[in-house]
């Protein structure tokens, strides 16, 4: 069994405000947000997860935006710290929002990065975005899986293709030449995550050979025996 | 709009899709961040008139609605429920035109309205007391009555 340690490094000291407003994300102002605080815990995060590392934890890192919940912002980012101030714990991106990312061999390329910086440490989720996430990201809700499908499948081809460049004319994304460097460390690709909550889902990222991740909330259990 | 010779005249009801203002504002109000309850009181005079109980509809009529909102979505996302080139070509519409417009409309607001009238060469803004966004449905007498006086009469 491998223990993630997981920290959204979140914003806590507007929790109050926001409860009282009705929200902690989204649409709360970041005149609540103080930088100075900010500063201190952003160092203190990154610290929790450097001794992750020297106790033999794993890590795992997410991404939310707009969000006293969450103020990662880029995985890539956290990681890229997170990479160098660790030797042996894996290092689980879960994930990118790859449904509201306009760019997937960006993605393709900072994973590739991380993997390589890291030696081989990256675990690689490909997720779709929170709905709430939807407004902030502005992408549009009404083909979401489809894109997230493409994306997912021109990042894989990206990080494993070797004698590159392809082309790439998808129904949302358009490339001339693919051909990224670094590659990943891991072939053909790092070990790649999903989340989701239904049945579909994992059926999908079964077929793939990925691993899901999902939360065991008793009302997802409910549903999923239901369509099971 | 390249040609308006196949019509005598234009009829628009409370019309989206232009965008007049600057970068900084928004003409048309995002009808995807409200909920049920907020829509219906922006989009009615009379919330009560634009209920629907879903609970009641046929699964096929659900799917229906469920459909027409994600196409919704699908064109009207980014830009939102507008065209950026098409405020250009409003001046070439040379047919006699009738705005009508909800007088409580708060999806696309009377002084939006203005603003087609202000683009179109030829065009009048008539107001309809106590309806919003759905003028047809909501005062279907008064909309029938300016609709009917407009095209078969000299306006």
């Amino acid at each position: 069994m491998r223990v993630w340690y997981f920290s959204e490094m979140a914003y806590h000291p507007a929790w109050e405000e926001g409860l009282r407003r009705g929200s902690l994300r989204v649409v709360l102002p970041n005149s609540n947000y103080d930088p100075q605080i900010g500063h201190q815990l952003l160092n203190r995060y990154l610290d929790e997860f450097a001794l992750c590392d020297e106790v033999g934890l794993d890590i795992m890192v997410n991404e939310h935006h707009s969000t006293s919940t969450c103020l990662t912002i880029s995985v890539p980012m956290a990681l890229a710290i997170i990479a160098r101030e660790t030797k042996r714990a894996r290092l689980l991106s879960l994930g990118t929002p790859i449904a509201n990312r306009p760019d997937p061999v960006r993605v393709a390329e900072e994973m590739a990065w991380l993997d390589v910086l890291s030696g081989g440490r990256l675990e690689m989720g490909l997720v779709k975005g929170a709905p709430y996430e939807i407004a902030p990201a502005n992408s549009n809700p009404g083909n979401l899986m489809r894109r997230y499908w493409e994306a997912h499948d021109l990042i894989l081809k990206a990080m494993s293709t070797t004698d590159g460049p392809f082309s790439w004319e998808g129904e949302f994304f358009h490339y001339r030449n693919v051909n990224i460097w670094p590659r990943p460390l891991q072939q053909p690709t790092p070990p790649v995550w999903m989340t989701g909550l239904s049945v579909e889902t994992g059926r999908m990222a079964a077929e793939r050979g990925h691993v899901v991740g999902t939360l065991l909330s008793l009302s997802a259990a409910g549903r999923a025996r239901k369509q099971a | 709009m390249r040609s308006t010779a196949c019509f005598s005249r234009l009829v628009l009801v409370d019309p989206l899709g232009v965008k007049f203002s600057g970068r900084d504002e928004r003409d048309i109000t995002d009808m995807h961040a409200l909920s049920r309850a907020e829509y219906l009181k922006l989009a009615w005079a009379d919330p009560a008139k634009g209920e629907v109980d879903f609970t009641t509809l046929p699964d096929s009529e659900l799917a229906g609605i469920v459909r027409s909102r994600e196409a919704f979505a699908l064109y009207g996302w980014k830009p939102y429920m507008h065209n950026p080139r098409l405020k250009r070509w409003l001046h070439r519409i040379d047919r006699p035109t009738l705005l009508l417009w909800g007088a409580e409309d708060r999806i696309g607001t009377p002084a939006y309205g203005e603003n087609w009238r202000r683009a179109i060469p030829n065009a009048r803004l008539e107001l309809i007391a106590g309806a919003g966004h759905f003028p047809h449905w909501e005062q279907p007498g008064a909309f029938v009555d300016k609709l009917a006086a407009f095209v078969d009469g000299n306006r």
